[in-house]
């Protein structure tokens, strides 16, 4: 720790020798899926049907264009890792195969495999404590095709995946926010109608954010085209030069691999171990859905999500708050009940806790530009009225 | 063996005597700084700087400024700024752009204004317990007025005869009269007066108060604004602000009609199992109908960012805009007045605590945040409009904005070198919340002057509702380990490291060598002077007789005091703790366990409430309310002059 000695000896060195850094730019990489013309994205996947990812090194475009990998068939929009050294993508390998999540150096080399997944992987993004995160196709109980996806994390070694988001829905990872969660796409199941939602990457404190993606703010079209192409860097791509190398095909969503920034790690509460986590409402009757006129909220239902059984019911104190220990891991639709068992509003899209989380409500569909108030709620004065085998040993 | 080779001996040896020597010095030296020698600091980390000033500069320990507060002269042509860590008050050429002199004041020095002849400051002395008149032409102190504890903030009566003082500590307003230059009456503050206002007639003092008053812990927090007829030199009334603390910096808008002030909303009653969204806390503003004397609270932040530390607020020469420098996000928000007063319209009784909570509202009045350097605090407008100056505490700089544009113009260097030393670093991070989820709030938001907010707080992990703890201070604690309420923490590393991420700031931990920092700086921060000790260090009468009942072994009937249960047993000097766990039968029914860390003692007058979880508003409700067993010391043959006694004597320590 101390080497004084040591360092009363390099101390005029110090104070002479100051290098300045020597690292001269490179010109950075541009990745692009390169797709047929008219060809949009899937909608459930974000993959580009007979798309395939390539890559520029300038300056001269025309030289320079490759293919990263000729077996490449069915691409997402690629990502490049924060140091700019690596970029993510989703491919299928050959016609019919699943897509896995794959990484290629921003050199164009050392093209590998991160996923097996049973499933189709699309949408994949770095996370800033060196994991992933990725849309996840699902099977039912028999293996088929369920329609719908979930998001997962792993490794970039490939660790098993963890599953992050929770329904029927179809889930997709749009990107990262500033403030470390990812913003995904929920398209509901049976619906159809899409939401725009943060999560943190352990899954925890998924919030509406948008009751649908607003305009101009999309994959594809919108988000290649509109948003991307405007960056500095990424302009000179997308020229005449560059369409005559392509025959045919259209560049979409590029992506220059050059260092970013880092969102900050977000923490994570989750312990896997468990089987539960908690849920405090500070008032129940706090809605934007409108209750019945003369109508007061006096107990609350939960229910599976997916089978739509009521797992329990626990009651609502008179200042409105309820504080529930529920099954972690599961979609949970909320009914709030009368005194008369009625129910006067319900949840359609539905929620979640990973285990161990403390997931906190101002009402029951508040509006989403609500603070909550600093006040006591009288639920905490008690223990949580546990749901659906929520305790130790149960539904896991 | 020749006389060369002993001599050849002799010399290694002293050099390895040397080094040995120099190295166990700076081991020592880190210890003091660090409780620990982190791998991550060298020498180098506080003393040497390659790049600036000359050889000497480079190598000895650096003498930052850190300039607080600000006050322009009438020509617009003289800047003044107090240098918090100097002790000085700076003169700037404004035109040049250039510090030209220093004069030196008293300690801390915190708010300054002039006369209005702009010839004239004041300076009040945070831990001096003075006034410093300054006469700016002769750039000299011509005098120094008493004032009560911890002076934070001034204001010149109309005629200019009288200077209102706060007394944050004092929890009071001095009201001095300046030709006799003596303290005429003492008002009292609404729980620790921090910064005053005056309406345009001067005819009305408008003082926020930083903390809210001391309750049961477990209710719903109230801050005061004070109002005081400045001709009468009376309390008039006592504004309340529910839900509210953290009250800085104030000002009435022209015509004067309004008041602004920045404040915090706290959620301290409320589990801490989110961080977004305002789950912890909010910056607010606060709006005071002068004719009516109704209240408003408007959110500063927005639905996904936050603008932690509201601090001071200023208004532009026209009264379009208002400024408030938030500290914890370096960054100047500018509110346009006519949108504000648009919005004011919209609030009905029924939706007055609604607005209160709305992220969504901000955007209507709030129309730019301007970066600024670390840790804007102070502001000042030019007499003319034309500039805003924002003192950067921690960047030892003064931005002026442009305020035609509302963009940074040009910055005042003060000369301080740009080094950036381990305690300085710490510093920088302790009063950032670029370190929390989408930066909701610094270590300062909870830790006010790095002090206690006198909050309670209900911490996730321990189950929701169970085992609530009161704040405590950051002051003087360096080697008071283990921390934390409970006792499991036995170091500012652990206090401050991975847990204290997972459960409260909700991103990555601190580095390791920003760790270190941290723990630098909070192992720096020491007590104020202790107004209840005597000058020259001798005890009152009742503190002495306090002294003996904190020493004594037997009851006032001869008794033998059980060891275990005398105060000195627990609380032993120099300061006053164990430094161990103790069952005092203070644990209430949603506590997990009995037995709680032993507080240190020193300043323990300055921070109530008391016990674990803040249940004793007074030292005195520790005793006569929360020990009915003598579990906590034996109390019960004491008189109640016995007990003041004591108090008196705890108060000194």
């Amino acid at each position: 720790m101390f080497l004084l000695p040591l360092l009363f000896l390099a101390l005029p060195l110090l104070l002479v020798l100051r290098s300045p850094s020597a690292d001269v730019p490179d010109q950075p990489a541009v990745f692009f899926a390169a797709v047929p013309e008219g060809a949009v994205p899937l909608r459930t996947t974000h993959l580009y049907p007979e798309g395939t990812l390539l890559m520029f090194k300038g300056p001269d475009v025309n030289a320079d264009v490759r293919v990263v990998d000729e077996r490449l068939w069915l691409v997402s929009p690629p990502r490049v890792a924060f140091d700019g050294n690596s970029v993510l993508f989703a491919a299928a390998i050959q016609p019919g195969g699943r897509a896995q999540v794959w990484e290629v150096g921003s050199d164009g080399n050392g093209l590998r495999q991160v996923t097996e997944f049973a499933g189709d992987c699309s949408t994949p993004e770095y996370l800033p404590d060196g994991r992933i995160v990725f849309s996840g196709t699902l099977a039912d109980s028999e293996g088929r095709e369920s329609g719908g996806s979930s998001l997962f994390t792993c490794s970039l070694e490939g660790s098993p995946p963890v599953r992050i988001s929770f329904g029927a829905s179809v889930d997709l990872a749009w990107e990262l926010l500033p403030d470390g969660r990812i913003l995904f796409e929920r398209i509901l199941a049976g619906s159809g109608e899409t939401q725009m939602l943060a999560i943190r990457p352990d899954g925890t404190e998924m919030e509406l954010l948008l009751p649908k993606p607003a305009p101009g703010f999309g994959f594809g079209e919108t988000f290649g085209d509109a948003r991307k192409l405007e960056e500095p860097g990424i302009r000179s791509v997308v020229n005449t030069e560059l369409a005559a190398v392509l025959k045919g095909r259209r560049p979409v969503d590029p992506v220059v691999a050059q260092p970013h920034p880092r969102p900050p790690v977000a923490t994570s509460v989750v312990r896997p171990e468990l089987n539960y986590g908690w849920l405090l409402c500070l008032d129940a009757g706090s809605s934007d859905l409108g209750l019945p006129q003369g109508s007061k909220p006096m107990r609350i239902r939960v229910l599976d999500g997916l089978r739509g059984e009521t797992l329990g019911e626990g009651p609502i104190e008179p200042d409105g708050s309820f504080f529930l220990k529920v099954p972690a891991d599961r979609l949970l639709l909320l009914e709030t009940l009368d005194e008369e068992g009625e129910v006067l509003a319900g949840q359609t899209s539905g929620i979640w806790v990973r285990p161990n989380e403390s997931r906190g409500c101002i009402g029951c569909h508040e509006s989403r530009y609500l603070s909550p108030e600093n006040r006591l709620p009288l639920a905490i004065a008690k223990p949580a009225v546990e749901i659906g085998q929520a305790g130790e040993g149960g539904i896991r | 063996m020749s006389l060369a080779s002993w001599r050849a001996t002799g010399v290694l040896a002293a050099a390895a005597c040397l080094s040995v020597t120099a190295y166990l010095v700076a081991y020592r030296h880190s210890d003091y700084y660090f409780g620990t020698s982190p791998p991550t600091v060298n020498c180098v980390s506080c003393h040497v700087d390659a790049e600036n000033g000359s050889v000497l500069d480079r190598i000895l320990p650096v003498a930052y400024r850190s300039p607080s507060d600000l006050s322009v002269t009438p020509d617009g042509n003289r800047l003044v700024a107090t240098l918090r860590d100097s002790g000085q008050l700076q003169v700037i050429d404004v035109p040049g752009r250039r510090p030209v002199s220093t004069i030196q004041v008293g300690k801390h020095p915190g708010s300054v204004i002039l006369d209005r002849s702009g010839t004239r400051a004041y300076v009040a002395n945070e831990w001096s317990d003075t006034v410093s008149i300054v006469d700016l032409v002769a750039g000299e102190v011509q005098g120094e007025l008493p004032t009560g504890n911890l002076p934070s903030a001034l204001a010149l009566s109309a005629d200019g005869e009288t200077l209102f003082v706060a007394n944050w500590q004092g929890d009071s307003i001095s009201v001095i009269n300046l030709k006799e230059g003596r303290e005429k009456k003492r008002l009292s503050g609404g729980g620790s007066p921090a910064q005053i206002a005056v309406t345009p007639d001067g005819a009305t003092l408008l003082v926020t108060n930083e903390l809210s008053y001391l309750h049961s812990s477990r209710e719903v927090p109230v801050s005061e604004v004070t109002i005081i007829d400045s001709a009468r030199q009376v309390v008039t009334s006592r504004l309340t602000f529910e839900n509210a603390h953290l009250l800085e910096g104030i000002k009435v808008l022209p015509p004067g009609d309004l008041a602004v002030l920045a404040l915090v909303k706290p959620k301290n009653l409320l589990p801490v199992i989110h961080v977004a969204r305002g789950w912890t806390m909010n910056a607010a503003l606060g709006v005071i109908d002068l004719k009516t004397g109704q209240q408003v609270q408007l959110l500063l932040d927005e639905e996904n960012a936050s603008f932690a530390d509201p601090f001071d607020v200023e208004v532009s020469v026209d009264g379009r805009w208002v400024f408030v420098t938030h500290s914890g996000v370096d960054c100047v928000t500018v509110v346009d007045v006519e949108r504000l007063r648009g919005l004011l319209h919209e609030v009905t009784p029924e939706n007055r605590r609604e607005f209160a909570h709305r992220l969504d509202l901000s955007s209507r009045f709030v129309v730019k945040r301007i970066p600024t350097g670390y840790n804007p605090k102070g502001m000042a407008v030019s007499p003319r409009g034309d500039y805003l100056y924002v003192a950067e505490t921690l960047a030892d700089r003064i931005l002026a904005v442009d305020l035609t544009t509302l963009e940074p113009a040009f910055t005042i260097d003060l000369g301080t070198t740009s080094r950036e030393t381990v305690i300085r670093r710490g510093e920088r991070l302790f009063n950032s919340a670029s370190r929390t989820f989408q930066g909701q709030f610094s270590c300062r938001s909870c830790h006010p002057r790095n002090h206690e907010d006198r909050l309670q707080y209900d911490f996730e992990p321990d189950g929701l509702g169970r085992d609530v703890v009161d704040n405590r201070t950051l002051l003087g604690i360096r080697d008071t380990a283990p921390f934390k309420w409970n006792g499991k923490n036995t170091s500012l590393f652990m206090q401050c490291g991975i847990r204290f991420a997972r459960i409260l700031t909700r991103v990555d931990p601190f580095a390791p060598d920003e760790l270190s920092a941290l723990v630098a700086f909070i192992r720096s921060l020491r007590n104020p002077p202790n107004p209840n000790r005597l000058p020259d260090g001798r005890l009152t009468p009742s503190q002495a007789r306090g002294k003996h009942f904190f020493e004594r072994t037997k009851t006032n009937t001869g008794e033998e005091i059980p060891v275990g249960n005398r105060c000195i047993t627990c609380h032993p000097p120099p300061l006053f703790t164990n430094r161990k766990s103790a069952d005092v039968g203070s644990a209430s029914p949603g506590d997990s366990q009995s037995q709680f860390d032993t507080p240190h003692l020193k300043n323990i007058f300055s921070s109530p409430p008391y016990l674990h979880d803040g249940k004793a508003a007074t030292l005195e409700e520790i005793w006569i309310r929360f020990n009915p067993d003598d579990t906590h010391g034996i109390t019960r043959d004491m008189s109640k002059k016995d007990l003041n006694d004591l108090i008196e004597y705890l108060k000194t320590l």
